[in-house]
């Protein structure tokens, strides 16, 4: 185990140096949350939410609930896409030749894994204490209740993104095509995990898809976290949450594996 | 000690005609090689562009499965088991990949040395010990992508020793680098297999460099085998010829040229100058120099100057591999 954390700590470590070297970077991560929390907002913002109301299809009771929804995905789509972020760096580590000098050495590669994902979690949370606080102040909600739900859905998302990054970077030591692969995953986790949409209005089989997704999970017990006071209200996603990040990670993990295994058979772990 | 045994690698690579089709074809990297490294040695793979020589050390070094073969590592099965054997093997390539440029030469090893398990006190203390032996104590605090091409590599000779490896494999350790700079890594690989034991697989381009370093050579063409000794051995099965140039004094040129053609020599050039005779020929390895000794001794005639110039390694490696063609 304290091998284990030594080579997360060590992986953090050097994604912080490599891609922070000028600490004022950080700062720039306090601009662009910002801008996206208000476009989201501002795009919600001319509906009327009386049109809904009479039709039997209203799914938010006023506009603080419509504000916490949309607030909160952007919240937990720009968290987990930060974080995800790691999945690039494995290409980049491919073409300077750095994976190879990793895979030459005994580390556990899951360790490996979850280090890259984790290496992203400062710049996560600084985002994230960032906009939360903006959604507070736009949602309205105040309270120590609230920063009860900030610290608890800050656990839910490091959670939830640790494990998707892992699978993300198992996923990119695959191919070496990383544009198409991001797109390919981050469209749809917008979509399947409720970001913009509820899940409860997806038809079935993309909810099933939605709840392996562990964002889904995270997402809606921050937001029934706002609703009821208590974002542990619900068990069911609960362990949906803890059910689909072990999945994740651990498919990753065999992933991991099978994708070294075949760059050892093929030879493809030097091609760039 | 590393003993490879009938290893075959082969690579199925997809030819594309022009978008419209993809053409698979399958071919053999490497044939049949038979190697092996003890510790304390530095053993040299030799060979022309794709020899194979890059593909051997891959897969001694667990990077590349092979499609054939076997690979026995101080009893450890380096095909089927790779994680026992990584803790036990390095490998350094020529050029500037396998470092984090925006990290410092210390926070690199300090990373890689804690990938193989070492505590971050342990690390550091490993780090800055190979930063002094690789001559960079003092850059050690600045970021790689200041270091020169030169420091640079000492950087990667350095990772290549975090895990204190028994076997080290080095791919054109100096390639691109200036005289100096190469001549302070050669000094360095040898020190490392003489008085750190460690068992060295070198490739190279350099065949000067090969011929100062290596105990033994394997010349590899077309993936397979083709020679495999000492130098001195290598020159020998070449049939290249020694050069022999002697300056005599008091003797008749005809007499001369006359006894010299009765010893079998080859290309015998013999012209005179301000009272002195320049005799130039050329003779195989295993030629007795006391024959020549004796023939000057039987004209008696004066030795003022003698010299003889081996067959360079790159003579001999060319003539090996014409051969072979």
């Amino acid at each position: 185990m304290t091998v284990f954390l030594r080579i997360i700590s060590a992986e953090m470590t050097k994604q912080q140096r490599q891609l922070f070297a000028d600490k004022r970077v950080f700062f720039s991560l306090l601009l662009w949350p910002l801008l996206l929390l208000m476009s989201s907002y501002y795009m919600f913002k001319p509906f009327s939410l009386g049109a809904t109301t009479g039709t039997g299809k209203v799914f938010f009771a006023d506009q603080h609930a419509l504000t916490v929804f949309v607030l909160t995905g952007q919240l937990g789509y720009t968290f987990m896409y930060a974080m995800t972020e790691s999945a690039w760096r494995l290409t980049w580590e491919r073409w300077m030749g750095t994976l190879e000098a990793i895979i030459l050495t005994p580390v556990s590669r899951l360790a490996f894994l979850v280090g890259e994902s984790l290496a992203f979690l400062l710049q996560g949370v600084w985002m994230y204490t960032v906009m939360f606080s903006v959604l507070v102040l736009f949602s309205g909600y105040q309270g120590l209740e609230t920063v009860y739900i900030g610290l608890a859905g800050l656990g839910f998302m490091v959670l939830a993104s640790i494990s998707w990054g892992t699978l993300m970077n198992s996923l990119f030591l695959l191919s070496r095509d990383v544009g198409l692969m991001f797109q390919l995953f981050q469209d749809p986790v917008n979509f399947f995990a409720g970001i913009q949409v509820p899940v409860t209005v997806l038809p079935l089989l993309a909810r099933a898809i939605g709840i392996a997704i562990p964002l889904t999970s995270a997402l809606q017990m921050v937001r029934l976290g706002f609703v009821t006071g208590n974002p542990f209200a619900a068990t069911t996603w609960i362990i949906s949450l803890l059910l689909s990040s072990v999945a994740a990670i651990t498919v990753g993990w065999r992933i991991m594996a099978w994708a070294e295994d075949r760059a050892r058979t093929d030879g493809t772990l030097s091609f760039y | 000690m590393i003993e490879a045994t009938q290893l075959v690698r082969r690579f199925v690579v997809k030819k594309s005609r022009q978008f419209r089709s993809v053409v698979q074809e399958e071919i053999t990297a490497v044939d049949g090689v038979n190697l092996n490294i003890e510790r304390g040695e530095i053993v040299a793979l030799l060979g022309m562009n794709g020899a194979g020589k890059t593909t051997t050390i891959k897969m001694l070094s667990t990077l590349l499965k092979p499609t054939s073969g076997t690979i026995a590592m101080d009893g450890i099965d380096v095909v089927s088991q790779p994680s026992l054997a990584r803790p036990l093997i390095n490998m350094v390539a020529g050029g500037e990949k396998m470092l984090y440029w925006r990290l410092t030469g210390k926070e690199n090893l300090v990373y890689f040395a804690r990938l193989y398990g070492y505590g971050g006190h342990e690390a550091a203390q490993r780090a800055i010990k190979l930063l002094g032996m690789v001559g960079l104590s003092e850059a050690a605090d600045l970021a790689v992508e200041r270091y020169s091409k030169g420091m640079k590599q000492r950087l990667q000779v350095a990772r290549g020793l975090i895990n204190d490896p028994r076997y080290l494999f080095l791919d054109e350790p100096t390639l691109g680098l200036d005289a100096p700079i190469a001549r302070e890594i050669r000094n360095l690989v040898r020190e490392l297999a003489r008085e750190h034991n460690r068992g060295i697989l070198l490739t190279s381009h350099y065949m000067a460099e090969v011929e100062e370093l290596s105990d033994r050579i394997y010349l590899l063409h077309r993936g397979r085998i083709i020679q495999q000794g000492k130098p001195e051995q290598l020159r020998v099965l070449s049939g290249e010829q020694v050069k022999y140039n002697l300056t005599l004094s008091g003797v008749n040129a005809a007499n001369l040229d006359n006894c010299f053609r009765d010893l079998g020599v080859n290309g015998l050039k013999v012209t005179q100058a301000e009272g002195t005779t320049h005799v130039e020929f050329n003779a195989p390895q295993e030629f007795p120099q006391e024959h020549i000794f004796r023939a000057v001794t039987a004209l008696d005639a004066d030795i003022v100057d003698f010299r003889t110039l081996e067959p360079s390694l790159e003579d001999v490696v060319v003539a090996l591999v014409g051969e072979t063609a």
